[in-house]
């Protein structure tokens, strides 16, 4: 009976996403209730995924498996749901009448999230993925006043459900020629196919089927969705999106690479190519965009291209890396955010203008928007820097020596741009000469905590890359 | 000898420093500055003590501290101190205690100001002591990102466009630096960043022609390497006083010191290999510095491309693989670095006070300004290699390794200091001696707290250039010794 206990998580999960919606039931004061439900949840899914950090077991005909990694995953993803639950805050910028249902639909897609860490088996990590996306799509159009949103969420679900059709394609293929769906028994089953074009088959299969998961990092070809869904998407969503769903794809798409190292170089080439292809264009046009979450997004472009860096190498090391890097991408984005969602605390979108004069306005603000922008740039002391040097380190291992001076060249273009919007909070004079923005007690433990935390992480990253070193031990 | 951590120590003074600027309210900018004064002086008294218990005739490193940081990818915590390093060390603390001292009376965002200057220095004091190639890049950029925010915000003349030019092109050469660490991280296959085997590593030929330029290039870039040197003037005449300072005094130092440390003896075949070629750019970085220096009307900008000139004679010394090359570079370095940051500092003043740095419109400063004029005429005559200050040892020893090796860029040296002496002497006499050309306000003269840390400066020109020996004797061994990887 014990082993049911690894379970934990998934158990926290669900009682959570009750206790929200019991909370949405209350008369008066709906939104407060739920979000209190919602804190309490997410502290209790983080706690539970830590405490079975560690165990390993197996459930459901070995179709589901709770290990380091897993744990590890679910403990970042629920990390990821806390701060994007509490950058929606009291749910400005939301539509008034369903302020509260927010924060349910934040949980499911947590709930998806966390499965899909687990998930060792094509169908449930299908499922899984959908019920992420699915509670994301109707998570979007909430935005309150906002033409755009409407769009976005359109534009989000026909590129998300063509995604979807692409990732079914790829898995029946898979299914007819290794007839499992068991990530471990196809690793063993194409090795042997003697047929060559059976296998070349199965590969394209492989790859179809990773179409799904990189359309979630918004790797190119798969990234049109993502600067209209940040920017369409209220500032707690986008911040969800950009944190909680971008760690559980890198770490469920490390999980995944290890098949494709098994056969071919083709794919991994394609893989290297969308690396190189996806930061060059992400940082370039990044470099005109006005409205911050916009810039965000295509920043988010490249740095996936930079995570796809430490992929391909197909070590330990690289895949190590990749987790490492996301559980900082979570943190440093998730501070980018927090400035983003309090500079438009009206829930409107800022501009690079509205940033103008921010350290008058908030220095506290002003300094975790520069950590974070140096951070996402890879400036040390932050840990953006050691994080980056993690991945080029293993994929110049292997010898992706030219994918690492292009990544190396990128990094410098996207300083420009994160200049550019450092420049503004901190050298530019606010013509408007707004007052001082006002920062809850919250709000300033928040901005500390992740300022700290980026730097912290950046000068002592050796016991959180311990854990993702063992975790990514543990893949097939 | 004592397991006293003093290199550790060292770099916790600015880091301790930088924290208690940020705990303090920016309502109580006195304490900020009595802050960053004080850290500064904790740095030059734990460099004191360094330069007094260091036995230059022993071989190695010393003062090592040793553990490790990040055992997956090999990356430690390893410092040392050896000849090359000490008198950059030095250097460091004497510009960070001038500079803050240069700048006490800033009015504008003091916090701010003190909290981006002590990060870059902590910046540079991690680059020079340590031995590992990971906290030599990360360090690398800490000190050139604040430079980015202290330019722009503090700075004068097209302080944006001088910032986002400077930084994007040190990025530029991190870009290139970078992968070329990593290559060599590949190459050794070693498992470790640590610089001390790294050296000992052993690369194929190929490698080493294909991946030293990357690493000269890079760190040239800071260097102020001709012809990617046009950041520099640019950057220092937009720059603060102080920053000016740091920036032309140390930080451009780091540049050259990457390439002593780190390309040449990691990568000896392919230094070798590249030595004429390098000799020949950093030669023009000399001609070419000096000629533009003779016709410019800014004072700064005069400054400006005198450094990317002096800064040629340390790459040219560096490129000579000779020994009197190698330890002149070295020293020049030293020498350079304490000149320029009096040069900046006294511009600074007079730029402070009449609010023009133009040669047309000054004149006859050394009657309304004496004191103030006398800082800058000596820094011109030590940038023109006159006797007595440190610079002409550091010049001569590059010239004589210039001869032995390339005689013919020697005879070219030759030619572009007399230039140099040229453009010294007509902005001594344009702007100091005569009669002004533009009335200016009556202002008083330097006073005695201000002109504390250019006397400061100026000791130590005269000091070293009266007893070259005090910091030959600790070069020397060490210089040496580097030569010999090449032979």
């Amino acid at each position: 009976m014990s082993r049911w206990v690894a379970l934990l998580p998934e158990a926290a999960v669900a009682v959570s996403a009750l206790l929200v919606f019991a909370a949405l039931m209350v008369d008066r004061d709906r939104t407060r209730w739920a979000r209190r439900a919602a804190f309490l949840g997410g502290l209790l899914v983080l706690a539970a995924s830590l405490a079975t950090l560690g165990r390993t077991e197996e459930f459901f005909w070995a179709t589901y498996r709770v290990d380091t990694f897993s744990q590890l995953v679910k403990a970042a993803v629920a990390a990821g749901f806390l701060l994007g639950a509490f950058i929606v805050g009291g749910g400005e910028g939301q539509r008034e009448d369903v302020r509260g249902e927010v924060f349910f639909f934040l949980l499911t897609s947590t709930a998806g999230l966390i499965s899909l860490a687990s998930s060792v088996e094509l169908v449930s990590l299908y499922l899984s993925l959908e019920i992420a996306s699915f509670s994301l799509f109707v998570l979007v159009p909430m935005r309150d006043r906002f033409e755009l949103g409407r769009e976005a969420a359109l534009k989000f679900i026909v590129v998300g459900l063509a995604a979807s059709a692409v990732t079914l394609f790829g898995l029946s293929i898979l299914v007819g020629l290794t007839g499992t769906t068991r990530i471990d028994q196809i690793a063993l089953v194409i090795p042997q196919m003697a047929d060559l074009p059976t296998r070349a088959a199965a590969v394209f299969g492989l790859a179809l089927f990773l179409a799904g998961l990189l359309f979630k990092l918004a790797v190119f070809p798969f990234h049109f969705w993502a600067p209209d869904v940040y920017q369409g998407a209220s500032h707690g969503v986008a911040a969800f999106v950009a944190t909680a769903s971008k760690m559980a794809a890198v770490a469920i798409l490390a999980r995944l690479l290890t098949l494709a190292a098994l056969w071919g170089t083709q794919l991994v080439t394609a893989l290297a190519l969308m690396a190189a292809v996806s930061m060059t264009l992400g940082n370039l046009v990044a470099i005109v965009q006005k409205d911050v979450k916009r810039m965000l997004a295509y920043s988010a472009v490249a740095q996936a291209g930079y995570i796809v860096t430490g992929l391909v190498a197909f070590t330990r090391e690289g895949m190590a890396a990749a987790i490492f890097y996301g559980i900082l991408y979570l943190l440093m984005n998730a501070a980018a955010f927090l400035v983003v969602a309090r500079v438009g605390a009206d829930g409107s979108n800022p501009s690079l203008d509205d940033l103008r004069g921010l350290h008058r306005r908030s220095p506290l603000l002003a300094a975790t928007l520069l950590l974070a922008l140096f951070a996402l740039a890879g400036v040390p002391p932050t840990a953006g820097f050691v994080g980056k040097w993690f991945l080029f380190a293993a994929a110049m291992a292997q010898g992706w020596w030219l994918l690492v001076l292009l990544a190396a060249l990128n990094t410098t273009v996207s300083v420009y741009y994160y200049l550019v919007a450092v420049k503004h909070a901190y050298l530019l004079p606010d013509e408007r000469n707004r007052g001082p923005l006002v920062l809850t007690l919250g709000d300033r433990a928040m901005c500390y905590a992740l300022s700290a935390a980026v730097i912290v992480l950046g000068v002592f990253p050796t016991p959180v890359y311990h854990w993702a070193a063992r975790a990514a031990r543990l893949l097939p | 000898m004592s397991d006293v951590p003093w290199l550790t120590i060292l770099i916790l003074c600015p880091v301790i420093g930088l924290v208690a600027i940020l705990l303090t309210p920016a309502t109580r900018p006195d304490w900020i500055r009595r802050i960053s004064a004080a850290s500064g002086l904790a740095t030059a008294a734990v460099v004191a003590v360094l330069w007094s218990r260091f036995d230059p005739q022993r071989a190695g490193y010393q003062f090592v501290e040793h553990r490790a940081w990040i055992p997956a990818f090999g990356i430690d915590w390893h410092n040392g101190v050896d000849g090359l390093n000490l008198p950059l060390l030095a250097l460091t603390a004497i510009v960070f205690v001038t500079g803050v001292l240069v700048m006490w009376e800033l009015k504008e965002r003091v916090k701010e100001y003190f909290a981006f200057m002590v990060l870059l220095v902590v910046g540079v004091f991690g680059v020079f002591m340590t031995l590992d190639l990971f906290f030599f890049v990360f360090f690398y950029e800490v000190a050139v990102l604040p430079m980015y925010l202290l330019i722009a915000i503090w700075g004068s003349t097209r302080k944006e466009y001088g910032a986002m030019k400077l930084t994007l092109y040190l990025l530029v050469g991190t870009a290139l630096v970078v992968p070329a660490a990593l290559a060599v991280y590949w190459g050794a296959g070693l498992g470790t960043f640590d610089i001390t085997r790294l050296v000992a590593a052993h690369y194929g030929r190929t490698f080493q022609l294909i991946v030293y330029p990357f690493l000269f290039v890079g760190f040239g870039i800071l260097a102020g390497l001709w012809p990617l040197h046009s950041w520099s003037p640019t950057g220092h005449v937009a720059a603060p006083t102080a920053v000016s300072m740091l920036h032309a005094g140390v930080l451009m130092k780091l540049g050259a010191y990457g390439i002593l440390r780190v390309a040449m003896p990691v990568l000896p075949v392919g230094a070798h290999y590249w030595a004429a070629t390098t000799a020949t750019l950093a030669t023009v970085n000399i001609v070419y510095g000096a000629f533009v220096a003779l016709a410019q009307t800014d004072l700064k900008f005069v400054i400006g491309f005198s450094s990317v000139s002096h800064m040629g004679i340390v790459l040219l010394g560096l490129s000579t693989l000779s020994q009197a090359g190698v330890n002149g570079a070295v020293f020049q370095m030293f020498s350079h670095g304490v000149m320029t940051a009096l040069f900046f500092a006294a511009v600074g003043y007079i730029y402070d006070r009449l609010h023009t740095r133009d040669i047309g419109k000054l004149g006859g400063l050394s009657h309304s300004l004496p004191v103030a004029s006398a800082f800058f005429i000596i820094a011109a005559l030590t940038g023109a290699g006159v006797p007595g200050f440190s610079s002409f040892w550091a010049e001569v020893m590059v010239f004589l390794g210039t001869l032995e090796t390339y005689p013919v860029l020697a005879a070219i040296v030759v030619v572009a200091l007399t230039i140099t002496l040229a453009y010294s002497i007509r902005v001594i006499v344009l702007a100091f001696f005569g009669q002004p050309r533009e009335a200016h306000p009556a202002v008083p003269d330097i006073p005695p707290f201000l002109a504390l840390p250019r006397a400061i400066l100026v000791g130590f020109l005269l000091l070293f250039g009266f007893m070259p020996h005090l910091i030959l004797d600790v070069i020397r061994p060490a210089g040496d010794a580097f030569v010999r990887i090449f032979s």
